[in-house]
């Protein structure tokens, strides 16, 4: 193969030896020559590119993007998605001529490789990795160009924005069928950590401009996060003010921590007492709440009330066997503190409340009202 | 620390963020409060930070970052000899930093730079980061200085309240 050959070459200029088979891969994708899409990208492309640009290497550069970088979670949708693809030649070239290369394509990803992939599909959270479609830049002057070929390729390559009617639409779709297609293809192992990044049209494929456009799409994303966790942030537009916004946010939280820290170091002695109580209360209630194996139970008290996750029912019926004076507030305030306590997952509510039942001494019951009713407080 | 102690007992409890930075908190609050002396408001604030620190535990960056600084902090206290140690670390980990820098940044416009070398400083361990995650990391961040805030006011509230 002539294209093969040439792609090879370039390859070896740019990048080295070691994804020689992954390129050689791209190089079957000449079969899309055949499919009917290509004048007008031929055109587009030999206008952008100039004659230097050979429509093979086109296909070198996307190709392999849409077919090895697949998120293994989407690979069961994308499956069933294959026939969507446009041109029936695409599937059959992929069967045909990819098949065989596959175990090439496998290859654990080469750490330079950028993984391209359409942020809209990606999960925020997976793990990205690039891979590397750089060594095949659509800028080869060795390359021949080749009329028909470029389509999908040109379409993603070209900068222009010019407007193609019905070709272009058909392109989006196949392109949206590609990615289907690379899963199917990738069936054979998917790949994991995988972005799967796709240029929408008149955006570059350059490895990377798309790695670039990933990484700016990420940083908007979160810097969306912080503007709504900052107040005041959202009528701010501009990357420079929000940032001076948020530095000022952050600048007067550790301020305030600093004050109130401050506030606490001088409230705090004279409080010694009380804290002592609180905290010896907390004792208590930890410790026991660690050994509540050993606490006897009361007949009356069935044993889930000393497991951590105490339904709120058990938790209602424990609360009456509390000494009379030590809940003050009416039966239903407790409820709703005690909901919303058990909603917050604060387990060691459940250990307290049967320590009062439990009979512990009064004091200490006493001290588990005071130190619930301080976290409260202190908590809500 | 006597709080670190406490902070093992405690970490078999699960709860909220805001549940456990309560506990460790309170605890270090009591163990300050021990020798009846009057209390540095530079301790309360290194006991919030850690217990902070501690209660998001290791999964984020900024508090395994802010962990080390402390600890490292109380060695160099202890011992002169680890002083020395850690420095010596520490300068490692600046230099790694500032090249780190260098790279990230090639072409933002000087305000940016200048906001966003001043996040790296603001948020422990971003002078290590990429942009991306430092925005992630503050984003946490800020979400765990505004329940420490929260919670350390109410606890302020209540004691002077009694």
């Amino acid at each position: 193969m002539e294209t093969e050959d040439s792609g090879k070459r370039s390859f070896e200029l740019r990048n080295g030896d070691s994804s020689e088979s992954l390129f050689k891969n791209h190089n079957s994708v000449d079969p899309f020559n055949g499919s009917g899409w290509d004048q007008l990208i031929s055109m587009n492309q030999s206008s952008n590119f100039g004659d230097g640009v050979s429509s093979s290497e086109l296909l070198n550069s996307h190709y392999p993007i849409m077919f090895e970088h697949q998120p293994i979670n989407v690979s069961s949708h994308m499956v069933p998605k294959i026939p969507s693809f446009g041109s029936g030649s695409f599937s059959e070239m992929i069967t045909s001529s990819f098949g065989l290369n596959e175990s090439a394509l496998m290859p654990p990803p080469l750490p330079s490789q950028i993984a391209v992939d359409e942020p809209v599909d990606s999960s925020p959270n997976a793990k990205r990795k690039r891979k590397v479609s750089g060594s095949h830049s659509p800028f080869n002057p060795s390359k021949s160009n080749e009329g028909g070929m470029q389509k999908v390729s040109s379409m993603e390559a070209s900068d222009c924005s010019k407007e193609q009617d019905g070709n272009e639409k058909i392109e989006h779709q196949s392109k949206r069928g590609g990615k289907q297609v690379n899963t199917s293809q990738s069936g054979e192992q998917p790949k994991d950590g995988y972005i799967h990044v796709r240029a929408k049209r008149g955006q570059a494929t350059n490895s990377h401009s798309l790695a670039e456009r990933v990484r700016r799409e990420r940083i908007s994303e979160r810097m969306r996060l912080l503007q709504e966790l900052v107040p005041g942030c959202n009528k701010i537009t501009g990357k420079a003010m929000m940032l001076d916004e948020i530095i000022n946010y952050v600048q007067s939280l550790q301020n305030q921590v600093e004050f109130l820290s401050m506030k606490l170091a001088t409230v705090n002695p004279e409080l010694n007492i009380d804290i002592e109580r609180l905290i010896s209360s907390k004792d208590i209630l930890l410790s026991r709440g660690t050994s509540s194996a050993g606490l006897s139970i009361p007949p009356g008290l069935s044993t889930s009330h000393l497991g951590p996750g105490i339904p709120q029912g058990t938790f209602m019926g424990g609360a009456p066997n509390l000494p009379q004076p030590y809940h003050p507030l009416p039966q239903m305030v407790w409820d709703g503190e005690f909901q919303s306590l058990l909603q917050m997952g604060f387990d060691s509510h459940s250990s307290i409340n049967n320590l009062g039942p439990n009979g512990i001494c009064a004091r200490k019951s006493l001290n588990c009202c005071d130190y619930i009713y301080l976290f409260l407080s202190i908590i809500l | 620390m006597k709080m670190d102690h406490h902070i093992g007992l405690t970490s078999t409890h699960h709860g909220s963020i805001k549940t456990r930075f309560t506990h460790r908190f309170l605890y270090a609050l009591k163990n300050l409060n021990k020798n009846k002396k009057p209390i540095s408001y530079h301790k309360v604030k290194i006991a919030a930070y850690s217990s902070m620190a501690s209660a998001v535990g290791s999964t984020r960056t900024w508090s395994r970052v802010m962990l080390r600084r402390i600890r490292r902090r109380q060695l160099r206290r202890a011992s002169s000899v680890i002083f020395r140690r850690t420095i010596r670390r520490a300068k490692c980990i600046k230099n790694n930093g500032a090249k780190h820098q260098k790279n990230k940044v090639v072409s933002r416009n000087d305000e940016e730079d200048e906001g966003i070398s001043k996040l790296r400083e603001l948020v422990p361990g971003g002078e290590i980061m990429e942009f991306s995650s430092l925005l992630d990391e503050s984003a946490h961040y800020i979400k765990c200085l505004n329940m420490q805030v929260q919670i350390m006011r109410n606890i302020a509230d209540l004691l002077s309240s009694v």
